[in-house]
């Protein structure tokens, strides 16, 4: 019985070692792995859609793996598809989280402005008012005087 | 070697070639992706209601043709066809949804900014 193993043990170590180092890549799975690598060299993307790149990796690994086992160019080309839409999703996760942030810090902005805007037309009436009143004053004191402005 | 080696008597080598067996009678052996399908159309859904016809009609179109492919070769039985079509809908109404959402957040930070700018104005005007 022992025997009978050693055969097909031989031929699985031998696949395991040989690996698929020296593959030729398909185009498609190729350009999977650029806009993955391109996605990881981006701060922006690794720091706020961490998550979205991690499901990406994990496409490009089963296309890695289906290409090495040599299926077909179809299955092959599936999952490098779905790993370049997943990259996609992770840049525009984190395009959308930046757009958001930039909303809230717009919408703390303007009620500071409106805020502001109300004191300071407040202030500009005030400074009216106050100009006004020292015109009457002073009219009132130039008649006392005898003085016709 | 025994033209039927797959049935060989040893269990080690039987197993292997049961398994090479299943490998070449295919589509046989793939169950209807049932689950697939219906995950792939919530994503459409939710990629509509996230207003991705104005803001990534192509992106949703291209979902929306996969998802007919899709249940047609479900129809067909042909499920291996079906559950790559399903599962390539699923991230391409992921993408549409998330286009449409950044670009609805972009539009309203412009808006928000260019506000803005116009009460920042009236301050300076009502300070002199």
């Amino acid at each position: 019985m022992q025997n009978n193993l050693y055969f097909p043990m031989t031929l699985l170590a031998v696949v395991i070692v040989s690996g698929c180092g020296s593959m030729p890549q398909s185009s498609s799975l190729a350009e999977a792995q650029n806009s993955y690598d391109s996605a990881r060299a981006n701060p922006k993307v690794t720091r706020l859609a961490a998550l979205e790149l991690e499901v990406a990796g994990g496409y490009l690994k089963k296309a890695d793996r289906a290409s090495c086992e040599h299926a077909s160019d179809d299955i092959v080309d599936h999952l490098a598809y779905l790993t370049k839409q997943q990259v996609a999703i992770a840049e525009q996760t984190a395009a959308w989280k930046t757009a958001e942030l930039l909303v809230k810090t717009a919408t703390l902005k303007r009620n500071l402005a409106r805020r502001l805007a109300k004191g300071a037309a407040g202030a500009a009436k005030r400074r009216t008012l106050i100009r006004q009143q020292t015109v009457n004053r002073q009219t009132v004191e130039l008649a006392a005087a005898g003085v016709n402005p | 070697m025994n033209k039927l080696w797959y049935l060989s008597p040893y269990p080690m080598i039987r197993s292997i070639g049961v398994a090479v067996a299943i490998v070449l009678t295919g589509c046989a052996s793939i169950p209807a992706p049932t689950g697939q399908m219906a995950v792939s159309k919530t994503a459409v859904n939710d990629a509509i209601s996230a207003g991705s016809n104005e803001f990534a009609p192509r992106q949703l179109r291209i979902a929306m043709e996969k998802m007919n492919a899709a249940e047609r070769a479900m129809v067909d039985e042909d499920y291996l066809r079906a559950w790559q079509l399903a599962e390539q809908v699923q991230v391409d109404a992921q993408l549409a949804a998330l286009s449409a959402r950044s670009a609805k957040a972009q539009k309203a930070a412009y808006t928000l900014q260019e506000d803005n700018r116009i009460l920042q104005q009236e301050i300076e005007r009502n300070a002199q």
